[in-house]
């Protein structure tokens, strides 16, 4: 069984098609820091796709040894594709905000053509014959794909071995989408949607410092990803900004037919309807009760965060959770683990050898996939169902919480990157078990330690997705803890 | 309920279709047991006689949160 380093030398999957060894001392800089700005100048051809294109892949040939957040970058198909949207844009074919955009997707999604490993050796020499709904929707829309983000194994787990986090180097990102978060972070793309089934999208994007948005269950189409969960799992935006967060949104929400739980809903122009007022808006806070064991700068920086909204007009009112909410994290990881070994009984069959090896290793960065999946076959169908009866009491519990309220608000993580804590309880997979859509966005940085980012999360009714987006966006417009990027 | 072993795990394994060396018994029987404390612990809520299952989930209503239904706004 391979180690993950032996792995990732193996599938020659780190920077595939580019000189990895032309590591320089000054990093490329990008003409641009959010998909607003660069549409902007692109819509008026004061910018060339094909030249942001070359400079993020020179960003990324730069910093990506010492970040990884890429498994595979897809250079040359980059520059084809930036050549065509150059060419329709000079010819007054504009389609649109992500049009000559350079984008890249967690390794889970398939890409037609290009290897798809979900980082473990069991998918080793995968490629897709066919995009996923979301890539199929980035290239109608004109984005670049540049190519395919880290995670760990198969997604499992909240650590992405391999990848270090833009903030400090020495610390790891988070996870599961820990390479949609650090490249983010580090300008190594302006957008990159992930996948959130525990918590994946909202972790990294508190723990990088950017913007992620997990949506209502059922918006935006699943079909061909990897999956954990299939009740479990959505799929969401992340960006530097609330709006580019928005725009990437409209493009790849929508109705599927393929998905079996997409949502037969109007897709809103949610970049619009950002720019609204919050005053008067009911906003649930977290009660100080629940926030027992966060770490002090977490903490802060969250009730500083609701000193703001109020400032904005915001009416708000303490909220904690019913007690048997208390218990959802257990059904989460029985739902999660017995779906999970459902679609891995293939490989547990066929090459079970395959999967990174745990036997004699302890600590984050090992992948406990197989360990999981395997102890995850052992349970019953009526254990599985029990978790999901257990579920549609805490979905009902939810509804209730949300009532009287419009948003809530919450900490994303209970610490900064690398900082052990000892919770009570998290905030991340109540969201996942109810659907209910989430985002996090930065809403300040750790004194001790110095200058990690930390997360505040905005929750919302099921379909207030647009909601949601506009009390963020009505936060960070008050704030500029979006405008700091880490000295790379 | 009896403490599970490696013989159970093998013995639930097999049942299963699936062959797990013994060298893993040990993660596997770990891991399996971190899963029945979940299990006790959803078990100790009040479900009653007639709560379903979630699975194929949906939210109340969408058409009366969301203008009109399936098309974009533009």
């Amino acid at each position: 069984m391979p180690t993950r380093r032996e792995f990732l030398e193996l599938s020659g999957a780190a920077l595939a098609g580019m000189a990895t060894s032309n590591v320089k001392t000054q990093s490329p800089q990008l003409p641009v820091r959010t998909i607003s700005d660069a549409a902007a100048r692109i819509s008026k051809k004061q910018l060339s796709p094909v030249e942001l294109t070359q400079a993020v892949l020179a960003r990324v040939d730069a910093l990506n040894p010492k970040i990884g957040a890429y498994i595979t970058v897809a250079a040359s198909q980059a520059m084809d594709a930036a050549r065509v949207a150059e060419r329709e844009i000079q010819q007054g074919r504009y389609r649109g905000p992500l049009h000559g955009i350079p984008v890249a997707v967690k390794d889970t999604y398939y890409t037609k053509g290009i290897l798809t490993t979900a980082a473990s050796p069991v998918l080793k020499d995968f490629v897709p014959e066919f995009d996923c709904a979301i890539v199929e929707r980035l290239k109608s829309a004109g984005a670049i794909l540049i190519g395919k983000l880290n995670l760990p194994e198969f997604s499992f787990g909240g650590y992405t071995p391999g990848c270090h986090n833009p903030w400090d180097l020495t610390r790891n990102p988070g996870g599961s989408s820990g390479g949609s978060g650090a490249a983010l972070a580090a300008s190594m793309v302006l957008g990159a949607p992930g996948g959130d089934t525990s918590g994946s999208i909202r972790n990294p994007a508190s723990t990088c410092g950017v913007v992620g948005l997990k949506p209502t269950f059922g918006l935006v189409s699943r079909y061909g990803v990897v999956p954990i969960s299939w009740t479990l799992d959505h799929l969401g935006p992340m960006a530097n900004t609330v709006e580019d967060t928005a725009t990437l949104l409209k493009v790849i929400a929508g109705p599927d037919r393929r998905d079996r739980f997409s949502a037969n809903v109007t897709v809103r122009d949610y970049p619009k309807l950002l720019r609204r007022s919050i005053r008067g808006l009911r906003v649930g806070v977290m009660a100080p009760a629940e926030l027992e064991g966060f770490h002090r700068d977490t903490t802060a920086a969250f009730l500083e965060a609701v000193k703001v909204l109020q400032g904005l007009g915001a009416q708000t009112r303490e909220v904690s959770f019913p007690e048997r909410m208390k218990t959802a994290g257990r059904a989460q990881q029985v739902i999660r683990i017995c779906e999970a070994a459902a679609y891995h009984r293939q490989f547990l069959l066929t090459r079970a050898d395959q999967y990174i090896s745990d036997v004699g290793r302890s600590g984050p960065e090992v992948s406990r996939v197989r360990t999981d999946v395997e102890a995850g076959s052992l349970l019953t169908a009526a254990q599985y169902l029990q978790a999901q009866r257990a579920r549609a009491l805490f979905i009902e519990d939810t509804h209730k919480v949300y009532e009287p309220l419009d948003v809530l608000v919450s900490p994303t993580m209970p610490s900064p990157a690398g900082v052990t804590v000892s919770p009570r309880e998290t905030f991340r997979n109540w969201w996942n078990l109810s659907g209910f859509p989430a985002l996090s966005l930065p809403c300040g940085f750790s004194t001790d330690p110095q200058g990690l980012p930390i997360g505040l999360q905005v929750s919302g009714k099921p379909f207030d997705d647009a909601l949601v987006l506009a009390v963020a966006h009505a936060y960070e417009s008050a704030t500029s803890w979006h405008e700091r990027r880490p000295n790379l | 309920m009896p403490q599970p072993t490696k013989e159970l795990i093998r013995a639930l394994a097999e049942a299963n279709g699936l062959a797990i060396p013994e060298e893993r018994l040990e993660l596997v029987l770990r891991q399996y047991e971190s899963f029945l404390r979940s299990l006790d612990q959803i078990n100790t809520l009040p479900l009653p006689l007639e709560a379903e299952p979630a699975i194929l989930f949906g939210h109340p209503s969408p058409a009366a949160t969301v203008p009109g239904r399936g098309g974009r706004e533009d």
